[in-house]
């Protein structure tokens, strides 16, 4: 089982690589700031479900992207600035097309995709560790992973030709 | 394309981080363990929906000072520290516990008066604030619309502990932790001169020195910590912006005590010197005189 102290030393440690996460989700810095707690919390409760310390990073990412969509579940109204450019499309294919730079263009994906792309290229994760953070099929990630980089390599080639 | 994706980590790596995050890590441990805390008494709470205030005891030797009191090895007319009174006040939007202690057996009867009025008046005004407070996230709570139940209480923790007690001086603590967005503990000092009945200043247990004293021993004992680890022993230091952040030397009114080995111990509280996470920072600074 692992222990609160090792806890708190992992979670020290990368406290701002949580926030940047958290705020690939919010948008916001306080809310961002409210994720990180909640989900810090929610790790210690349950902390004595984590027989083996070694999965302790794919076991709290876990916890802090559920935290990250439920947020976005819960928020009754959608930010201006985050659909502005695409109002109609939340769905799956969102058209991320007017983002010329990649950076902008992953954190206007889907959440789901928005996800993958982040762990897998921001965070350096593999694809299995991914899985098991989003609690998806290591086939689903793939296409999700997939999907999302035709979405943003296509619409970048587009945004490109566009200016 | 991998190129692309270097870049985009670095601007993702590249985002403002809040200053206050460190804060916000911090409280979220102290809210975690302040949620268990209430999960363990929670069944005995439940009944408790009205205010419920409970004398448990008027007057009643504390363990601390039994145990306190085997350590001293002269049982004359010794001080005695006791818990005067014992209460809680539970509701759904506060959680006060508080043991008030009040000194006896000093032989100077003005002395235990004038302490035990003032610890009375002090304890007092600091329950009297958090209620005031607890009330207040109850209203705003119902302005928003939100259901106040669901709010986190304010929860205010009173103790006291005693440093040290022989014939010529009696030195204790009384904690003041209120837990609401995160957990913070103040001290308040008692040193008493039992011959006289006044308060003990730093001058008189250090001699006229004592500045210079508490303040090589304290910052001597700040660098040796941060450099053996400073990861251990984050404490607060100057920066070209904060240049008065950290230890600047002890204050006028230092907070500080005897322990029961004779020693002056000069104490910050939370925040003062490091970040919350550091606790309460005690330093030995040297023999009492007294």
């Amino acid at each position: 089982m692992a222990t609160t102290q090792a806890f708190r030393e992992y979670i020290t440690q990368n406290q701002q690589a949580f926030y940047r996460l958290a705020y690939s989700y919010t948008k916001n810095s306080d809310a961002a700031l409210d994720v990180v707690q909640d989900a810090i919390v929610k790790g210690i409760e349950k902390l004595h479900t984590l027989r083996n310390p070694a999965y302790m990073k794919t076991w709290f990412y876990r916890i802090l992207v559920n935290e990250g969509l439920n947020y976005l579940r819960g928020k009754k109204v959608v930010s201006l600035d985050e659909y502005a450019e695409s109002p109609l499309s939340a769905a799956e294919d969102r058209d991320v097309a007017q983002d010329v730079d990649l950076y902008n263009a992953v954190q206007r994906l889907e959440p789901k995709l928005r996800t993958v792309v982040i762990l897998r290229f921001f965070e350096d994760m593999k694809l299995e560790d991914i899985a098991s953070i989003t609690g998806d099929p290591l086939s689903t990630v793939k296409s999700r992973l997939y999907k999302a980089l035709k979405l943003l390599k296509v619409d970048l080639q587009e945004g490109v030709m566009a200016t | 394309m991998m190129r692309n994706f270097e870049e985009a980590k670095r601007t993702y790596e590249s985002m403002d981080i809040p200053e206050k995050l460190p804060n916000v890590v911090d409280q979220a441990f102290t809210r975690a363990t302040a949620r268990r805390r209430l999960a363990w008494y929670k069944p005995a709470l439940s009944a408790a929906a009205a205010v419920c205030i409970l004398f448990v005891a008027l007057l009643n030797i504390s363990p601390t000072f039994a145990n306190a009191m085997a350590e001293v090895p002269v049982l004359g007319n010794v001080a005695k520290v006791l818990t005067f009174r014992q209460y809680a006040i539970e509701t759904d939007s506060e959680w006060i516990t508080v043991n008030q202690p009040s000194i006896a057996g000093t032989g100077n009867t003005e002395l235990e008066k004038r302490v035990n009025n003032e610890i009375q008046e002090k304890i007092d005004a600091i329950v009297a604030e958090a209620r005031q407070e607890a009330k207040q996230n109850r209203e705003d709570a119902i302005a928003r619309g939100q259901d106040p139940a669901q709010l986190m209480p304010v929860i205010l923790d009173i103790r006291y502990e005693i440093k040290s007690s022989s014939e010529k001086a009696l030195s204790f603590v009384i904690y003041k932790t209120e837990t609401a967005a995160s957990a913070y503990t103040q001290q308040i000092f008692y040193n008493l001169d039992l011959a006289s009945g006044k308060d003990l200043t730093l001058s008189d247990v250090l001699g006229p020195d004592y500045k210079q004293i508490a303040d090589k021993a304290v910052k001597d004992t700040i660098d040796q910590r941060m450099a053996e680890d400073p990861e251990k022993w984050p404490y607060f230091v100057p920066t070209p912006e904060m240049p008065d952040e950290g230890f600047q030397g002890i204050a006028d009114d230092q907070k500080f005590y005897i322990d029961k080995d004779g020693n002056v111990v000069v104490s910050f509280d939370e925040y003062e010197i490091g970040p919350g996470s550091m606790g309460i920072q005690d330093f030995v600074v040297g023999k009492s005189l007294v």
